[in-house]
């Protein structure tokens, strides 16, 4: 029998360093070289399956990285059971904005969250200037998961999102339906996952 | 030269003008009753070469073009620099907030009604409650007078949408409405894309069946109190702190419809007194032009400011209404006109109730002209942000006394 768990997903860090270049490859399998910056959040859901039948959805909450809305906070970490704090290899400053993001996660949302660390821009390796080893002794000392992409080339970004699937405790029971009843925003992710969908629905009216 | 060529050049002249912003020297239009021609600023300042002279030379012109340019260059390089100083202290200021939260949660979260008694947590209070504690503590402090269960959400939901199957429900399409204009900004509630928009909708299904009882109907501005909501709570509890909020007497009567029209004049009289007492000035000039509060204060209320104030302003106001009641509305709606103030002396109707609206154009061309956003609330092109407000508000200290509201209320509104 297959089964299908859902999971909110939080998108964190600075501007700029390609939060929503990374869903879009994820999602959609596609890069923008000049992709406009996100306001307020976007939202996607992707479908990853694993094996034995069960797959996993993600509802992704892809946030903007300017800090004009603090008060958004709440919303973000409503029920988020995954969050993916990226920095830009090339950009030291936004490793710090991580470990920022980092310590609010841990401060703010739910303490079971499952916290992933991406070092994103991997195409850029000439002007690296966060090595891995440093990014990746931080991890461990968090206990975070960590890995690089490059939203570009797509090298890791599947990996990264199927660790976390990996990782997420399926046996716990799936979100609220309150907080997972609507998948708005681009249609025909995943066709089939409807009818599973519906079917979850509590309400029979 | 040719008079071919002096036609040209003066055409040149006439079309470069047109497309320039306007000077920088006169961010405000003086616009003192047209009939008297130009002001003294106006006579001094030249915007057009007038045509009665001979056009400038080329040369000429290219300097005072490039004059221009670097005006305009430094006047948004300063507008950057206050933008950024305004951001840092605006970031000061949160991580003030959130370097309380041990406070917060020791003293304030097991019983949020300790700061009644204790003016060191009260002012905590107004300074803005922490983000991660705002769902728990907006919930507690708005409470739950009317007594709704958990299920009346999903219950009134479930009737919302019979109705809406069967083409019975009466508002749909106004809530379509007022939710595709609801915090534009945030792209959380548009139509198709905003991840929250059908919440938001499910939300004001729900609100407008809870009401239908009582013989009422969707009101606008109710999608603003409900986005404010749920970006806070999950949908079930923003629905009964919704209901609950929404039924203090001062938000009632304004979203009661015809049937609270009296008490909404009643209100309008209390604001008047008021304005009267702290701005005399403005008071007499809205009176002379028989702009009474109904012109702007249902503007500010239903939405609860979020169609004015940035969204962040907002959040610490709402803190501080779901702790004190109505009489701060009053407040901030006073300190709404005192940052206005100056903006408030034009003697032309129309004028003033432009500039209320948030349509003053000459406020949005220097809006534009520095870069700033324009999908905000609308009164940020006025410099109305959190700080600037707040200023107002605690200007105030010196002279609200909380005995005269409860007097206005009790001579305005005796039967409550």
């Amino acid at each position: 029998m297959s089964k299908q768990f859902q999971f909110k997903l939080v998108l964190l860090g600075e501007s700029a360093v390609g939060k929503s270049s990374l869903v879009l490859r994820f999602v959609k399998d596609q890069f923008d070289d000049y992709r406009e910056s996100t306001i307020g959040a976007a939202f996607l859901t992707q479908t990853v399956t694993l094996e034995h039948n069960t797959s996993v959805k993600f509802e992704i909450w892809d946030t903007a990285g300017q800090e004009r809305y603090k008060s958004l906070a709440p919303m973000y970490y409503r029920n988020a059971n995954c969050a993916v704090v990226v920095y830009d290899i090339t950009q030291p400053a936004s490793l710090e904005k991580a470990r920022t993001w980092i310590r609010e996660l841990q401060r703010q949302a739910d303490p079971s969250i499952v916290i992933a660390l991406c070092g994103n821009k991997g195409d850029l390796e000439a002007r690296r200037q966060v090595s891995q080893e440093e990014a990746k002794k931080y991890a461990d000392e968090e206990g975070l998961m960590w890995g690089e992409t490059s939203a570009k080339s797509g090298d890791g970004v599947s990996d990264i999102f199927m660790a976390i699937a990996k990782k997420l405790p399926l046996t716990a029971p799936p979100p609220r339906a309150g907080a997972s009843r609507n998948t708005p925003g681009r249609p025909a992710v995943d066709l089939n996952k409807q009818a599973a969908g519906d079917s979850n629905d509590p309400c029979a009216c | 030269p040719s008079p071919t060529h002096r036609a040209i050049q003066s055409m040149a002249v006439s079309l470069s003008n047109e497309n320039l912003p306007p000077l920088p020297l006169s961010p405000t239009k003086h616009q003192y009753s047209r009939s008297l021609g130009p002001s003294v600023l106006e006579k001094v300042i030249s915007k057009t070469r007038p045509t009665f002279l001979p056009p400038k030379p080329k040369q000429e012109d290219n300097k005072h073009l490039a004059d221009w340019q670097d005006i305009m260059r430094q006047s948004r390089l300063a507008a950057d620099k206050r933008r950024k100083a305004l951001q840092d202290r605006r970031l000061l200021r949160e991580k003030k907030v959130e370097e309380t939260l041990h406070i917060w949660e020791k003293e304030i979260l097991p019983d949020w009604r300790v700061v009644n008694k204790n003016s060191r947590l009260r002012k905590l209070w107004w300074k803005g409650v922490p983000t991660k504690l705002r769902p728990a503590l907006w919930e507690r402090a708005v409470g739950n007078p009317l007594a709704l269960n958990k299920d009346s959400f999903r219950m009134c939901l479930s009737r919302a949408k019979r109705a809406l199957a069967s083409g019975t429900f009466p508002s749909a399409a106004v809530i379509d409405d007022d939710v595709a204009t609801t915090l534009p900004s945030l792209h959380l509630f548009l139509p198709e894309r905003g991840p929250m928009h059908t919440d938001l909708k499910e939300l004001l299904y729900a609100w407008v069946v809870s009401r239908s009882d009582e013989g009422l109907g969707y009101q606008r501005g109710a999608a603003r109190i409900a986005a404010m909501l749920l970006i806070n709570l999950p949908i079930q509890k923003a629905f009964v702190v919704m209901r609950n909020l929404l039924e203090r007497h001062c938000m009632r009567s304004f979203f009661g419809g015809d049937a609270s029209s009296a008490d909404v004049d009643a209100y309008y009289r209390i604001f008047d007194t008021l304005l009267a007492d702290a701005m005399p000035k403005i008071y007499f000039n809205f009176k002379q032009h028989h702009i009474s509060p109904a012109s702007y204060l249902p503007d500010w209320l239903l939405p609860l400011f979020l169609d004015h104030l940035p969204f962040e302003a907002c959040a610490r106001l709402w803190d501080v209404f779901i702790l004190e009641g109505d009489s701060f509305l009053y407040r901030a709606s006073l300190a709404i006109l005192a940052v206005l103030e100056p903006r408030l002396f034009f003697p032309d109707k129309q004028e003033l109730l432009e500039l209320l609206r948030g349509e003053n154009k000459a406020a949005i061309d220097v809006a534009i002209r520095e870069g700033n956003s324009l999908d905000g609330g609308k009164y940020e092109i006025y410099g109305l942000n959190e700080e600037s407000i707040w200023e107002r508000i605690d200007a105030m200290e010196d002279w609200w006394r909380d005995s005269t509201w409860t007097r206005l209320i009790q001579r305005e509104l005796p039967d409550l």
